[in-house]
């Protein structure tokens, strides 16, 4: 909330990040899922591409690094963000100020340890 | 604010079940239901993230973990709410005009038609970099 003369610039960031990872999650997040939950489950690709040594070279090219953080991290920021919209609508908007920072926080801590794991490996 | 405002805002009481008055508000939660699915996929991914880091026998184990029956069925569901938000994400961008051609948006089959090109590609280029094809 912004006082008089202020313009707020914390509630849009909110919202672009809401937008970007909207985006992420519509554009890439179904044929995340399919190809690495259920393409093996289902017998679409054979046992000999489901191992560690396939799944750590992919892990470990810089573009696929980038890709696991944008997509984490736009799940989060965008998941996090609705979730909030859930609970004010089931009432909890008497509680906003403590769970603004509660639902922002773990989106932006979950993206800082996608950084750190997708960059450690 | 121009003008000190002395009485307290009034606030309208509403029930939390307010939504399942109406088939509409009932998709609407159904929709923004769809998020808690998307955060738990991502927590999903940086629990594989965390196995992959640990070495070959942790994601070795962690693998008969992930492709476990009741993961495959999780992931099921999580991917028809992935769908759900996907289809209706594409329906939304036509509301919002993002850009104006000849001083209009664009028709709505348009945008959707190219939104749905995206996603294709977008999606044809995932599986072949994952696993180089199905």
């Amino acid at each position: 909330m912004a006082g008089e003369g202020e313009v707020d610039k914390v509630t849009p960031m909110f919202w672009g990040l809401f937008s970007v990872g909207g985006f992420v999650v519509a554009f890439l997040l179904p044929v995340l899922i399919v190809m690495n939950n259920l393409a093996y489950a289902f017998w679409l690709v054979g046992p000999e591409k489901v191992v560690y040594a396939g799944e750590l070279a992919f892990a470990s090219f810089w573009l696929s690094r980038i890709f696991l953080v944008v997509v984490i991290g736009g799940c989060l920021f965008h998941g996090m963000h609705r979730l909030k919209y859930i609970l004010y609508d089931l009432g909890a908007v008497k509680v906003k100020k403590v769970l603004e920072p509660v639902v922002y926080g773990i989106a932006a801590a979950g993206t800082v340890a996608a950084v750190f794991l997708a960059f450690s490996i | 604010m121009a003008a000190e405002t002395v009485r307290k805002p009034y606030v309208r009481r509403r029930s939390a079940w307010w939504w399942t008055k109406n088939p509409r508000y009932v998709l609407f939660q159904v929709r923004e239901l769809s998020s808690l699915f998307v955060v738990v996929y991502a927590f999903l991914l940086l629990w594989q993230l965390w196995a992959l880091r640990g070495g070959e026998a942790s994601y070795t184990a962690f693998l008969d973990f992930w492709y476990s029956r009741p993961m495959v069925v999780l992931n099921l569901v999580i991917l028809a709410f992935a769908v759900l938000h996907t289809v209706t994400w594409f329906a939304l961008t036509t509301k919002v005009p993002l850009m104006r051609v000849h001083g209009r948006p664009p028709p709505n089959s348009v945008i959707v038609g190219s939104m749905v090109a995206v996603w294709a590609v977008a999606s044809y280029v995932v599986v072949m970099w994952l696993y180089g094809g199905l």
